[in-house]
């Protein structure tokens, strides 16, 4: 009877202390997360969790515990990593504005590189190229010495994640790209924050993209002219445009503007036939996007095109003289977006200066 | 072989349906348009009036380049059937796409800048389909065997198709986006000012399979009988793979490269008519390969506004279970 009197007070304490402990690790206890909708930061004492929410369900997909300190659990990770792997372009502009490009070991490939110290590391051979996500073999993620890949998730899990595990390596994801928001977009450098133990940096450089943003916002809304709005392109016959909720259609509609396909479902792409795009555009006042830097590849290209509405009346804007910059920092640098579209679509009402990403397309 | 009265009978449903698959392809679209609308933009245009650019800049060269493009590819697979005395051949069996697909990816998805012209996918495609044709003529000049000659156009196609693939490996998702979209084939990057240029080349290859009509009867015996009929089968091989490759070549450079039609239409062709004398066999091929095509591409259009489809997608979708369907009531 006595024994059994210890077991059950043992059996109190152990729980009771294990709860403690957990409530000591999140006595902050709140997401901290603000706009991003897939990402979940809860800041404890001793660790921070975080939750990686699916997209499609909404539910959460990773959890992980960044700390200080070492642990065997897991879904541990030690701050500051010092060796990752990142998979996509965003996640290299986020370190950059973090300072933390030297703690890249791995990138897809270097074609789709703008970043020059990163570039410069890569030719150094401290950085290697590991391929395009769904098909990069284990053997060459171990090869780069990393401790970590934040991957984009097109989908699916990372491949060979469980032989990774037990080499010590974590696969994290990133679903940056699935924000509607665009301050959701830029909001997960604070995972990157937390990730290389900049949390701080992250949150300072975060609040102050958020002030800006919101400013050009208001002051948008404050123009007297709405123009309207046309996005996107042509690939083979289909028109690829914003969707109405997706995120390039809140940062044209965020600039004070009536996005064309603005009331449209979905937040990826609509594809639309030319036939259609010619005839919702008659009216239309601009044209931004359509991959090409100039009109002689654009209408070499298609000269179809020179029939849109938009083209006779004001002149073309697109990113792609910019290239892997902006791939690379429009997520991060959303204000800097806004205000380019806010300097193309009301020239008349706003003091010129010049663009960041975008240019004319001659 | 059928009776008068039948072959008389499917002339007169080629010849009937053609036009109304015309009327039906205007009809059909994203964007409907009314019978007068489409009167106006053929003789009151206004150019300012976006459904009378529709008719004449998007329908119109859209129709035109389905008719010449399902008629080139049928003429181009009959002849490549009977060459090769084989019912598996179609106009791309020597290998011209492959060196339009290549030229094409190597411009789309290279950094050679000599691929990089400014005369964009067509350009290409026209130059990559120009080089394969005068390789396998060059070939044809050469190797005396008929099978010696299928193999070589195979082994072109799995050469080239082995290089785009490693191309397609290493390129970056925008270009490889953009050259899966061409080859899945399109009927609507036609202009209206290159379908005179177009039609120049089509009548000079159609002409020319015409032509041919005398030595292909012939062939259809067998080489060695046709040696004996007096056709000099050397000039006669390079004659139809001159007409092939242009035929090929022309509709791949503008529309990609579209399956299924080159080898459907001319086996359905023989189906129907039952018979093996290309004075027949040619124009009836010329005539369903236009309506075929321009049926597919009227369901390209219908379906447009739930979902984009590709034409290449179509034409096997609609040709196989037809081919299956008529060989299957041949045998009963």
């Amino acid at each position: 009877m006595r024994f059994f009197h210890f077991i059950l007070l043992a059996t109190f304490l152990l729980f009771s202390c294990s709860e403690k402990n957990d409530k000591s690790k999140l006595s902050n206890d709140r997401n901290i997360a603000e706009y991003a909708t897939n990402l979940r930061i809860l800041e404890g004492t001793l660790s921070t969790k975080i939750e990686i929410l699916s997209p499609e369900t909404g539910k959460v997909e990773q959890t992980w515990w960044i700390s200080k300190d070492k642990s065997e659990k897991a879904n541990h990770i030690q701050s500051p990593c010092t060796k990752m792997v990142t998979l996509s372009s965003t996640h290299v502009g986020m370190l950059e504005k973090l300072q933390a490009i030297p703690s890249i070991v791995g990138i897809t490939n270097e074609l789709y590189v703008y970043n020059p110290k990163l570039k410069k590391r890569i030719h150094a051979k401290k950085v290697i190229e590991v391929g395009e996500e769904g098909q990069i073999p284990a053997e060459t993620i171990l090869k780069s010495g990393c401790k970590l890949i934040v991957y984009s998730g097109f989908g699916k899990e990372f491949p060979h994640v469980e032989q990774l595990k037990k080499a010590g390596v974590q696969a994290i994801v990133n679903y940056d790209w699935r924000e509607i928001h665009p301050l959701g977009k830029a909001e997960w450098i604070l995972l990157f924050g937390y990730l290389t133990g900049k949390e701080q940096e992250a949150k300072g450089y975060f609040n102050a993209v958020k002030k800006e943003y919101l400013a050009l916002k208001n002051e948008a809304k404050s123009f007297e002219s709405t123009p309207t709005v046309l996005s996107g392109n042509l690939v083979g016959d289909t028109w690829f445009a914003p969707a109405g909720e997706s995120f390039n259609a809140k940062l044209i509609a965020d600039a004070n503007t009536n996005y064309v396909y603005g009331s449209s479902k979905g937040t990826g792409s609509l594809a639309l036939s030319l036939e259609r795009v010619l005839t919702d555009n008659v009216q239309t006042d601009f044209w931004i996007n359509p991959g090409m830097p100039t009109k002689k590849q654009l209408f070499g290209f298609q000269e179809r095109l020179k029939l849109l509405g938009p083209v006779n009346k004001n002149p073309i804007y697109d990113y792609s003289k910019s290239g892997n910059r902006y791939w690379e920092m429009s997520a991060i640098e959303p204000q800097k977006v806004l205000s380019d579209y806010i300097q193309i679509f009301h020239t008349n009402e706003v003091k010129a200066k010049p663009l960041y990403f975008y240019q004319r397309v001659k | 072989m059928i009776s008068k009265k039948h072959s008389l009978f499917l002339w007169l449903l080629l010849l009937v349906v053609l036009p109304s698959a015309f009327f039906l392809h205007f009809a059909t679209g994203e964007i409907s348009i009314s019978w007068s609308t489409f009167q106006d933009a053929w003789f009151s245009f206004d150019s300012s009036n976006s459904e009378h650019l529709i008719i004449r800049e998007f329908r119109t060269p859209r129709f035109l380049m389905a008719c010449l493009a399902g008629a080139g590819l049928s003429v181009a697979g009959l002849m490549m059937q009977t060459l090769f005395n084989n019912p598996l051949a179609g106009p791309y069996i020597l290998g011209i796409n492959s060196g339009s697909s290549l030229f094409v990816a190597l411009s789309l998805m290279t950094g050679f800048t000599i691929f990089k012209s400014d005369f964009g996918i067509v350009a290409s495609a026209l130059l990559g389909a120009f080089v394969f044709g005068l390789i396998i003529l060059a070939l044809s000049f050469r190797i005396k065997n008929g099978i010696s000659l299928l193999l070589v156009g195979l082994m072109l196609g799995s050469f080239s198709g082995a290089l785009v693939s490693v191309i397609q490996f290493l390129s970056e998702a925008n270009s490889l986006k953009i050259f899966t979209m061409w080859a899945m084939g399109s009927l609507q990057s036609v202009q209206s000012d290159q379908l005179i240029s177009i039609f120049g080349l089509f009548l000079l290859g159609v002409l020319g399979s015409f032509f041919l009509v005398k030595s292909l009867n012939s062939l259809v015996l067998g080489e060695t009988e046709a040696d004996q009929l007096g056709i000099s089968i050397r000039r006669v091989r390079m004659l139809i793979i001159g007409c092939t490759a242009l035929l090929t070549g022309l509709v791949t450079a503008f529309c990609g490269p579209i399956a299924f039609i080159g080898l459907a239409v001319p086996n359905l062709v023989k189906i129907l008519f039952k018979t093996q004398d290309h004075r027949i066999l040619m124009p009836a091929s010329l005539l369903l390969g236009a309506v075929f095509l321009v049926s597919c591409d009227i369901l390209v259009q219908i379906f447009a506004t739930y979902v984009p489809l590709p034409i290449n997608a179509v034409t096997s979708l609609i040709g196989a279970p037809m081919v299956i369907y008529f060989i299957l009531k041949r045998l009963a």
